[in-house]
């Protein structure tokens, strides 16, 4: 069962870097176009959503990255 | 596993390009028309509450229906628009127990801090049912109209100041109109409204 459950956090944490990568540089365009242009993108969607899987996908890659087989 | 791992990250990166083309599409009204709502129940990104804040009541809740009262007029309210618009239709709906007249208004761009030119709609267009009455009207919209991405307009309610009565706003609806995106002219909109913001 450990055995099992370290295979698939230490898998998760590939899927869980690349989501806070990609997210993450979503977020900042996001940002910096708000700023740029009229700041109306966030009028559409609740920006909430994105910052929380942005931060909870960063703090989940890095807790799991404890996991990653070495061998 | 790698092959798997990769098609994630293109799907993810296709979403976000996806994202960001659905929110310039939105911004750029490519439909030619944007209806935006303020219920007072919910927060209203495009139209705020009413102003100023010592001639208005904060907001209410009474029998699941939300409202934000006027004491005192005229008051106004702010509609964000992403892009320039020419046409505004509005409707209004209010509770009016002490029968004030209402009118629309659309606000010209502030020149000074005490330029107050408004062009202000006559109450023909007003539906009553019951207690609940219905206020409609509709504004050419011009870059002359907006200042720092918002429409600006006014409630008046003659008669209002002096019976010590109240008018409860209910909700508010705008439609801002332009002609349709022109295919063939994307680019040049897409350009106009990335760099010169209108």
């Amino acid at each position: 069962m450990n055995i099992l459950f370290k295979k698939i956090a230490g898998t998760a944490h590939y899927f869980l870097r690349n989501t806070f990568i990609i997210m993450g540089i979503c977020f900042l365009l996001l940002i910096i176009a708000e700023d740029l242009y009229t700041g109306f993108f966030s009028f559409w969607f609740d920006i909430r959503g994105l910052t929380i899987g942005v931060i909870a996908s960063g703090i989940l890659a890095l807790f799991t990255s404890r996991f990653i087989d070495q061998s | 596993m790698k092959i798997i791992l990769k098609i994630y990250t293109i799907l993810l990166i296709i979403g976000v390009l996806v994202f960001f083309g659905w929110l310039i599409y939105k911004n750029l009204a490519i439909t030619g028309k944007i209806f935006v709502v303020n219920d007072f129940c919910n927060k209203s990104q495009f139209i705020p509450n009413l102003y100023p804040e010592d001639r208005v009541g904060t907001l209410e809740k009474e029998n699941g229906i939300c409202f934000q009262r006027i004491f005192t007029e005229p008051v106004y309210f702010k509609v964000n628009a992403s892009r320039t618009f020419s046409k505004a239709k509005i409707k209004i709906i209010y509770e009016n127990e002490g029968k004030s007249i209402i009118q629309l208004g659309l606000m010209k761009r502030k020149i000074t801090p005490l330029d107050w030119r408004y062009d202000l709609q006559s109450a023909d267009n007003h539906i009553s049912k019951d207690n609940i009455e219905e206020q409609n009207a509709e504004f050419s919209v011009g870059l002359d109209n907006i200042t720092d991405h918002s429409l600006e307009f006014i409630i008046s309610a003659s008669g209002l100041n002096e019976g010590g009565q109240e008018i409860k706003i209910r909700r508010i609806e705008v439609e801002l109109s332009r002609s349709p995106e022109n295919w063939q002219a994307i680019f040049t909109d897409l350009k106009n409204y990335l760099f010169r913001k209108h």
